[in-house]
């Protein structure tokens, strides 16, 4: 009697654990849905990046995270930007960004983070 | 863990340098429900249905790649095999229904609608046979349609009937469309052990039991497995090239999985498979053909060709049954000769012969495709290469495949342009020794003691 009594205990436990997990992962999954990665890629010249983070500020994009080398002599950056709360559609903030590489000659890419993160991790 | 720049970089160009793409996007549709005795009728059913599971799957294809930032080359649409839909048809003639699925392909813009096929590896039902006899003035009189015929099964048999027939059906398809070099012959598939989720084109159809409908993935990218093989340079062991092919295919297949998940939701379909395949495509570097020079071949063909094919297509396996629980389709990687520019260019050169394609689709997928034989190869000859390939397919388990093009008019050494992604190629010299006796005997190749599997 005593053990059956724990043992419903411990299953309760578990659901509870179950549910947990599954909140973590579907908040992951909406994470990475609502974030982007935007690589910028160029000839170094001051500026880029206050032309790339206006281009973010304007539209409300929330900047995560930045990192930016000189790989092989290009200046390589690289951004993880939170668009959840953008004042335009994702596609529309796309094409500004690759407008605005075009027009000062850099390349910019941006993506969808959950694409790195399903090639890069297990 | 947060993904670093190197990660991303590496992303990068695989996609915009290396040609990593989804190769298609194909939605299963099918169309048991439009079965009925009256052929117009039953092509309209077929026609709308088409439509109407399909209407979106061009728009949303284009915008998860262009969210995801990853290209969506082909969106196709395959369908049950016609020869079960029109089976209560009082007419025999199934032309009707060939225009039908044409024109809905052609509306919803998708470059292929595969599923003119029947299943006749045992035995032709009547409407197995009409369909068959269909099939070249259906493939003339329209451009996107694709049809298939599978002759022989690991657990049937070769249906040698069948095979002798379909010799005489690819060359009346290749007459038919005389003024394209044959050009009917590049949308129809023969197979042995075909299979039912396959989302490659011509071969495409979806099979019993597949459900209502759902959407499959091929992947590609040989492109990506080249950069990657070259860039181990001449002299690593071919364990550690087995291994580093392995997880590149890990991430092709993952990138696949993603964006075929996102747009079946978005479809509101179910996602089916995602077939591990490497596709080859005439753009320079896209080529199966190049991989295999990397690895250290001189020209493709040349002895090693099948040994290294068979590391490649294992390491491929590997890395993408790691990737995802969903494989299925082909999984193989494709070895098409004018779909593929290396590959023709060493067929032109004489390095690459068909008796060594032949050995090569022993241990990939799929079989003889995109071929280019002299116009005057005779029915029979077609049929003893069918029944090759089927032999190979049947006694080794797995699905093997013949789509020969005798170009009529054409001679070894003339160049034959199919256009777009079926490319084009050199007419290829094929051993004219008779096998019409064999051929005319008929009947059936039993089934192998390897069908006895229970």
């Amino acid at each position: 009697m005593k053990n059956k009594k724990k043992q419903v205990k411990v299953q309760g436990r578990m659901k509870v654990l179950a549910a947990h997990a599954r909140a973590v992962a579907a908040s992951q999954a909406t994470k990475a849905e609502s974030r982007i990665v935007i690589a910028v890629i160029g000839e170094d010249r001051p500026g880029i990046m206050a032309g790339v983070t206006g281009v973010l500020a304007s539209v409300n994009a929330n900047i995560l995270d930045v990192s930016q080398t000189i790989m092989s002599d290009l200046f390589t950056m690289v951004m993880l930007v939170d668009i959840k709360k953008i004042t335009v559609p994702y596609s529309r903030l796309k094409a500004t960004l690759e407008a605005y590489g075009r027009s000062s000659g850099l390349s910019i890419i941006a993506q969808h983070e959950e694409i790195f993160q399903a090639m890069h991790r297990i | 863990m947060a993904i670093s720049s190197q990660e991303i970089i590496e992303t990068l160009g695989m996609i915009h340098a290396q040609n990593l793409d989804i190769r298609t996007v194909t939605m299963g549709i099918d169309l048991h429900d439009c079965a009925g005795e009256d052929v117009v009728r039953v092509s309209r059913k077929c026609y709308e249905k088409v439509m109407r599971m399909a209407s979106r799957l061009v728009p949303t294809a284009e915008e998860v790649a262009q969210e995801y930032g990853i290209p969506i080359i082909n969106k196709r649409v395959s369908v049950t095999p016609i020869a079960w839909v029109a089976a209560a048809c009082d007419s025999r003639d199934y032309t009707p229904i060939a225009r039908a699925l044409d024109r809905a392909a052609r509306e919803l813009g998708i470059d292929f609608i595969g599923g003119f096929s029947a299943l006749v590896q045992k035995g032709m039902t009547p409407a197995g046979e009409a369909l068959i006899r269909c099939i070249p003035s259906a493939l003339a009189q329209t451009s996107r349609l694709c049809s298939s015929v599978n002759i022989g099964t690991t657990k049937a048999g070769i249906n040698m009937d069948a095979v002798a027939l379909m010799g005489k059906i690819i060359k009346e398809a290749a007459d038919l469309t005389a003024d394209s070099g044959g050009g009917a012959c590049a949308r129809l598939v023969v197979f042995c052990n075909a299979v039912d989720d396959n989302p490659f084109m011509a071969g495409a159809f979806l099979g019993a039991g597949e459900g209502d409908g759902g959407l499959s993935v091929g992947i590609s990218g040989p492109g990506t497995i080249r950069a990657v093989v070259q860039a181990l340079g001449r002299d690593l062991d071919l364990q550690t090239v087995a291994e580093e092919i392995k997880r590149v295919a890990f991430k092709i297949t993952r990138a696949g999985e993603l964006v075929g998940r996102k747009c079946a939701t978005r479809l509101g379909v179910p996602f089916n498979i995602i077939d591990l395949s490497l596709a080859p495509t005439p753009a320079p570097g896209d080529s199966v053909a190049d991989i295999l020079e990397a690895l250290g071949l001189d020209k493709v063909g040349s002895p090693g060709t099948t040994a290294a094919l068979a590391l490649l297509n294992d390491a491929v396996k590997r890395g993408g049954a790691m990737a995802t629980s969903r494989a299925g389709g082909m999984s193989g990687a494709f070895i098409p000769v004018s779909e593929d520019a290396t590959m023709a260019r060493r067929a032109a050169e004489g390095a690459l012969t068909i008796e060594k394609l032949e050995a090569m689709t022993a241990v990939c997928s799929v079989g003889l495709d995109m071929v280019i034989l002299p116009g005057d190869t005779t029915a029979e000859t077609l049929s003893g290469i069918i029944a090759d390939e089927a032999a190979i397919g049947m006694i080794n388990k797995k699905t093997t495949a013949v789509r020969v093009i005798p170009a009529p008019g054409k001679k070894v050494g003339d160049y034959v342009d199919f256009g777009g992604l079926l490319g084009g190629g050199p007419v290829m010299p094929v051993n004219t020794h008779s096998c019409a006796v064999f051929i005319r005997r008929g009947g059936r190749i039993p089934a192998p003691l390897q069908g006895l599997s229970n």
